[in-house]
């Protein structure tokens, strides 16, 4: 487990640092990630759209194999240029239950005590000191043990937060799982609306801002994935945690009894309809008349169906300037070099990175 | 998809990025709301949930007011606004703010991406604390070097490279309600364009060579924001660790900005003549005259039949009429006298140079 802590100092001189458990400065990578949600690249929700700095907000987040859970908006003792400091946690494990614990004990609100005490601060930089020892797992699991876990269902719930639902999740999560799919788990935060907490599939979240006065169950969309989107090429990119990098290599996973049977089922239907179309096409083949060479393609129905979305593009975005390159083209010409590229080349933004260089 | 343009705040620690940003929030709420035509509005829940957060603490804080009311940035964030015509998004300015102190650290994230968004950005501001610079005499004479490091500025552009397109670069002066109440914007304006002369040096050298003629790659204005709403500096203090503290005092204990609008005005007439510009509108490289003003068209070069091309051709000559329409309300709005000046590059901000 890996445990990091941003916070600052009190003088103008300070800034919000994160500091890792050598009492280094280093950020933890994910924080700062993009996760593409609604199938749309341009459509992305990093960490920082879930919660501002001041309010309290408790975010269990899913990339890989990596779990975190962040905690924000924990008021620190001393005050700084404009306003009191607030203290983030994240805690950073491959392992389901140690992420599960420490949500539950968030959730009571019995980990937030533990952070102030862990965090003090300092004249030099980085303006804070923190004993991690206060902030390992097993100083709070006195008491807490999972019960009969099962896995968790594929229907998202909202509620309104408040504690009568957040200690409802916590009972909740003390006896199923973590999903094993979706990016955003557990989203706690009275930054975000409702329907940002349906955009971004969340499992479980709760808002202030939720109008009903019971749970709401909707229907999770399919796993939406990581977007990477690199700032500077790889060249040049700093390796700020190589422990993390470390981690994010990942281990091949253990098939439970039930799926190797359905694979194995598969595979031996697939050889037997292979053998079939090959004893069709040995017997039948030579039988089979030829298209006429100069017979017309068939008109491809997803062409059709881009050209009329493309119709109901709304006027500037017809011919001009490429969102997610924000550049302006430097002539007409280049427009129709653009446009004659393939949608991967016009849409990846490393490829421009690199062009850039 | 819209046509997003970043938008760079580029200043170190506590100089006013985020209220400034928060100044340009209340304009939409306020000004920039009125027009039906073309209004600017917050372009998602974050920005307005952030953003009014932090116009709300500069309210609150009406009778006695240090420097640093908002609280500092603990992450870079991005906050989006929409120029909307008659319901519909016509193009979204995306605004990056970060942790300025960390603009000293190269390898941190925030200045990585500060790095990202100044090669591709249309437009840059650069907020600059009036007080430290108009005070920075005697006991704080080197406050503004400090504050607002117009050195390090300097060094950030300077090390961008490969840059096509032109680019507005607006300077904003902020917490300047003295100055301009006292009838002392003229001296701000002149004070603002010595201490960043390194700057105007390198923007004015830069030059679009595109097409083969000599032009401006810069657009520079001056654009000054009231951004504490009234309340005016009065004295720098030295606190107990040795850092320096403004003090403000605001005795008619109302918060009411001035011209957080005015930033948007010009950075989205800007936007709108650069996609005119390159889009919808054909110059003679050599001349400079317009030779087609539908510039080019697809649908119009393909239509199958005459029907077709008459149909393009008259949706292009909507799409050009609002633009045209959008440019010419921005420019009406842009103010032009006192302290605000187009310092560079003026041609930039209209169609057809």
């Amino acid at each position: 487990m890996e445990i990091y802590v941003k916070s600052r100092g009190a003088s103008r001189l300070h800034e919000y640092e994160w500091i890792n458990q050598g009492q280094q400065e280093d950020e933890p990578s994910i924080i700062n990630r993009s996760f593409s949600i609604e199938s749309d690249l341009s459509n992305e929700v990093r960490i920082a759209d879930l919660h501002n700095l001041e309010q309290p907000a408790i975010i269990v987040l899913r990339e890989g194999l990596n779990l975190l859970i962040l905690l924000t908006g924990v008021k620190a003792g001393w005050n700084a240029p404009g306003g009191a400091v607030y203290h983030s946690v994240a805690w950073l494990s491959h392992e389901e239950k140690v992420i599960r614990k420490l949500a539950i004990h968030a959730l009571k609100g019995e980990l937030q005590h533990n952070i102030i005490l862990a965090i003090t601060s300092l004249d030099g930089r980085p303006g804070f000191q923190v004993d991690f020892c206060k902030l390992k797992q097993f100083d709070f699991d006195k008491g807490l043990s999972l019960g009969k876990e099962s896995r968790s269902s594929k229907t998202g719930r909202l509620a309104k937060n408040i504690p009568e639902f957040r200690h409802e999740l916590a009972n909740e999560l003390t006896n199923i799982c973590l999903p094993e799919d979706g990016n955003f788990l557990i989203v706690v935060s009275d930054f975000v609306s409702e329907s940002f907490l349906k955009r971004v599939n969340v499992w479980r979240g709760l808002t202030g801002r939720f109008k009903q006065i019971d749970w709401v169950e909707y229907h999770l969309k399919k796993n939406s994935l990581p977007i990477h989107l690199p700032s500077l090429p790889a060249s040049q990119q700093i390796q700020r945690n190589p422990t993390m990098q470390s981690n994010l290599i990942q281990k091949p996973t253990k098939l439970s009894a039930q799926p190797k049977m359905i694979i194995l089922g598969l595979g031996i239907l697939m050889i037997g309809i292979l053998l079939g179309l090959i004893i069709a096409f040995v017997f039948l083949g030579a039988k089979l008349p030829s298209p006429p060479a100069n017979q017309p393609l068939q008109e491809n129905p997803t062409l059709n169906q881009s050209n009329q979305k493309r119709q109901e593009i709304p006027p500037f975005l017809e011919n001009p300037v490429p969102v997610d390159q924000q550049d302006l083209p430097s002539s007409h010409q280049s427009h129709q070099v653009e446009q004659n590229q393939p949608a991967s080349q016009k849409t990846d933004p490393s490829a421009k990175e690199s062009m850039n260089q | 998809m819209t046509t997003r343009f970043k938008v760079l705040m580029l200043g170190y620690q506590r100089v006013g990025k985020t209220s400034l940003l928060a100044s340009m929030y209340k304009a939409t709420q306020d000004e920039l709301a009125e027009n039906y035509r073309f209004q600017i509005r917050s372009g998602d829940d974050k920005t307005s949930e952030f953003l009014s957060s932090a116009e709300d603490k500069l309210a609150s804080a009406t009778e006695f007011l240090v420097n640093d009311t908002v609280a500092p940035s603990d992450m870079w964030r991005t906050f989006l606004f929409d120029i909307v015509s008659e319901g519909k998004t016509v193009l979204q300015l995306d605004f990056l703010d970060y942790r300025g102190g960390k603009l000293r650290d190269q390898s941190s994230e925030d200045a990585i991406k500060v790095r990202e968004w100044l090669q591709a950005c249309i437009a840059i501001v650069i907020p600059v604390d009036a007080p430290s610079l108009m005070e920075s005499s005697g006991e704080w004479v080197d406050l503004n070097d400090k504050w607002n490091n117009p050195s390090g500025i300097e060094k950030i552009l300077r090390a961008e490279q490969n840059r096509d397109a032109p680019r507005l670069v607006i300077f904003s002066p902020v917490k300047c309600e003295k100055y301009i109440q006292e009838g002392r914007g003229e001296e701000l304006r002149r004070k603002l364009e010595t201490v960043y002369s390194g700057i105007l040096n390198y923007l004015r050298g830069e030059a679009d060579l595109r097409g083969g003629a000599k032009r401006s790659k810069n657009c520079v204005v001056i654009v000054p924001v009231q951004t504490i709403g009234g309340a005016r500096f009065s004295a720098f203090e030295k606190q107990e660790d040795g850092t320096v503290q403004a003090r403000f005092v605001n005795p008619s204990q109302k918060y009411d900005p001035k011209d957080g609008d005015q930033l948007l005005r010009y950075i989205a007439r800007f936007a709108l003549a650069r996609i005119a510009e390159e889009n919808l509108i054909r110059v003679d490289e050599l001349t400079g005259q317009i030779i087609d003003d539908l510039g080019w068209c697809p649908d119009m070069e393909y239509a199958e039949s005459n029907e077709a091309k008459k149909n393009a051709r008259s949706e292009r000559l909507k799409m050009v009429v609002l633009l045209r329409s959008g440019l010419q309300l921005f420019a009406q709005g842009c103010k032009k006298d006192g302290i605000f000046r187009i310092l560079l590059g003026g041609s930039l901000l209209d169609i057809g140079r």
